[in-house]
């Protein structure tokens, strides 16, 4: 897809959260939960759009500097390793408008139509699920093809990361799995997490986020490595920012996947504080794409100069 | 044509420390603009002039001069060791 086509698809997924944001109720647990009128409620949601709607073209503005760099170099041996990187970028940026969306309408069809809630949360998760796992594979093919390039390295991070890891999944299948609201809705919270047994919820939902978080903390650990064993002051210099912007983004990625299994904890935190902590998140998202833009705009003037 | 010139490979190797993967095509394409030859016909002699001309874009890439003196002092070099005389 052209990055013209991207560009509008971004726009057409912005018009319909602000849509979705101006026409669609409060939801009562909202209005409970922070103490706060369906007028306030509205203002917050409109107040809340504008950032998230910046943050999704910041995103936006990240991949096109990637994929025009991929495109620079696609002669090069480094071209396809670029190439998937930029689409795990594309997907990544997609997913903050079409989570927002899909979360929205999800709360909609669970405030105004109850039968439909399950379906709604059960579609909502897969979506979140399937998009995460696709972008931080797609970084990981790419940073694979990148590390390839590189002198011999011996891995002595690889043990750090492994432990990063185990500790993290550890600590993600413990809160789900001790999440009580996640097949049903209890007494704190109208609407359960998932919606799913255990059974289902393992293999669909927890295995797939964890292949996820694997796939995002080596996608990480090969770009910086790639970043400090490659050759070129200059060429290095530039992919640092493009290297840390990666490994932001993919972290606050990785958190806001923490954050929904949390819930459990969260129920007893402020609404004003949940939001604090996601929009947060998303600002981290956003800092990522940033540092990335300008890495890859960096990468680009070499291959002008 | 294939780009198998001892000077080429030297150049690139040189070059390679600062810019990385980007170099060979960093020097293919000032070979190609600056001299209007192709890469695989650079000689000894095109060594001063071409000097410059990275000297020239590289100095667009960053301000440290430091790089820029260190890359051109070593590409003087390899054009005084090559030069014959």
């Amino acid at each position: 897809m052209g990055q013209k086509r991207v560009f509008w698809l971004f726009v057409v997924l912005a018009l319909v959260y602000i849509l979705l944001n101006v026409f669609r109720p409060p939801e009562a647990s909202s209005l409970s939960r922070g103490q706060i009128t369906p007028d306030q409620v509205r203002l917050l949601r409109l107040t809340l759009t504008i950032p998230i709607i910046a943050i999704m073209f910041i995103g936006f503005y990240g991949f096109s500097k990637v994929k025009s760099y991929a495109e620079a170099v696609a002669e090069s041996s480094e071209g396809p390793a670029f190439n998937k990187i930029a689409q795990g970028l594309l997907i990544l940026a997609l997913w903050i408008p079409i989570t927002a969306i899909v979360r929205n309408t999800a709360s909609y069809i669970a405030y105004s139509n109850p039968n439909y809630t399950e379906a709604a949360i059960i579609i909502r998760n897969y979506i979140n699920v399937a998009m995460v796992l696709l972008s931080l594979y797609l970084l990981y093919q790419g940073s694979k093809l990148l590390i390839r390039r590189a002198k011999k390295v011996s891995l002595p991070s690889r043990g750090v990361f492994n432990a990063i890891f185990f500790i993290l999944s550890v600590f993600f299948v413990y809160f789900t799995l001790a999440n009580p609201n996640r097949q049903f809705p209890s007494k704190a919270n109208s609407v359960a997490a998932y919606y799913l047994p255990d059974w289902l919820l393992i293999p669909t939902i927890i295995v797939p986020y964890l292949a996820a978080l694997y796939f995002g903390l080596q996608a990480v650990q090969n770009i910086l490595l790639y970043r400090y064993k490659v050759k070129g002051i200059l060429y290095r210099q530039a992919l640092a920012r493009l290297a840390n912007g990666m490994g932001v983004a993919v972290l606050a990625l990785i958190a806001v996947g923490f954050l929904s299994a949390f819930t459990n904890f969260f129920n007893n935190v402020n609404l004003k504080v949940l939001l604090l902590i996601y929009y947060g998140l998303l600002i981290f998202v956003a800092i990522g794409y940033v540092l990335i833009a300008l890495g890859a705009k960096k990468l680009h003037r070499i291959e002008e100069a | 044509m294939v780009k198998n010139g001892v000077i080429y490979d030297q150049l690139i190797d040189i070059t390679e420390d600062y810019l990385g993967p980007a170099a060979e095509r960093f020097i293919d394409r000032q070979i190609e603009s600056h001299l209007d030859k192709h890469p695989g016909k650079l000689t000894r002699e095109d060594l001063k002039k071409l000097t410059e001309w990275i000297r020239l874009s590289v100095a667009i890439l960053t301000d440290d001069e430091k790089i820029i003196d260190g890359l051109t002092l070593k590409l003087r070099e390899l054009s005084v060791n090559n030069s014959g005389g």
